[in-house]
């Protein structure tokens, strides 16, 4: 279950703060409710630390270390995160 | 908000690396007091260490930094290259340089919203992409 979303970018002040902008609008849009959204730098990027991780396409390797992840091109878009994170419920939902 | 002031805003033809871009896209803050020399060499260092994650989506680059890597007082300053500027890794360029400086990691919120929520637009985008002269490129963001 996905409970938890950290969002971060390389310095933790800017991208990342507008990612959990996005993310919160985005699961609103998707109707999923009771997820927590927050913003990090990558050196909270740790296993366990979320359940998933949201970024800038380039650090995509870096949380894939620490689990499941996905890595935007556009940040300040709705339409990318949305995309992205309905494609990840949805197979969350068919592994249950 | 008034935290982007006219002079702040610069058209450039091109630059020779993306590292002087950076310091290009610095400068003005740096020549205003709002930000100490060091803060464009700690947005470099942290691109060399992590990749240009500052490009926040097509054409469109963020530079930031932590407020302990040299912002003094919270400001944004525009500038719009006519030519792509290509980052080291794979095919990633920018022409928009929207330059921030935090003063703490609460104060900016309000302008960084509004900055997203302008760029958003791709259509918006590719208009200030094309702005003709400095005016009007100050003109897309002096609501910020």
């Amino acid at each position: 279950m996905i409970k938890k979303i950290m969002c971060f970018c390389g310095s933790g002040l800017g991208t990342s703060f507008v990612m959990e902008m996005n993310a919160k609008k985005a699961l609103k849009n998707l109707g999923i409710e009771g997820v927590m959204v927050e913003h990090s730098t990558i050196d909270d990027v740790v296993p366990g630390a979320a359940d998933l991780f949201i970024c800038s396409a380039d650090l995509l390797p870096n949380a894939k270390k620490a689990g499941k992840a996905i890595g935007l091109n556009n940040m300040v878009a709705v339409k990318e995160i949305q995309e992205k994170l309905k494609a990840v419920f949805e197979e969350e939902q068919a592994e249950v | 908000m008034g935290l982007l002031k006219q002079e702040h805003v610069q058209i450039c033809e091109e630059a020779e690396s993306w590292q002087d871009a950076i310091k290009i896209s610095v400068l003005p803050l740096e020549q205003s007091g709002y930000v100490k020399s060091c803060y464009k060499d700690g947005i470099i260092e942290n691109i060399e260490k992590l990749g240009p994650y500052i490009i926040i989506a097509d054409h469109i680059a963020l530079p930031h930094a932590r407020p302990e890597q040299g912002a003094v007082k919270t400001q944004i300053a525009v500038t719009l290259f006519r030519k792509d500027i290509a980052f080291d890794s794979k095919e990633k360029t920018a022409r928009l340089f929207v330059t921030l400086a935090a003063e703490d990691n609460s104060s900016h919120l309000d302008a960084l919203v509004q900055i997203s929520e302008l760029l958003a637009d791709e259509g918006r985008v590719e208009e200030i992409l094309a702005a003709p002269d400095m005016q009007t490129l100050y003109h897309y963001f002096e609501q910020i």
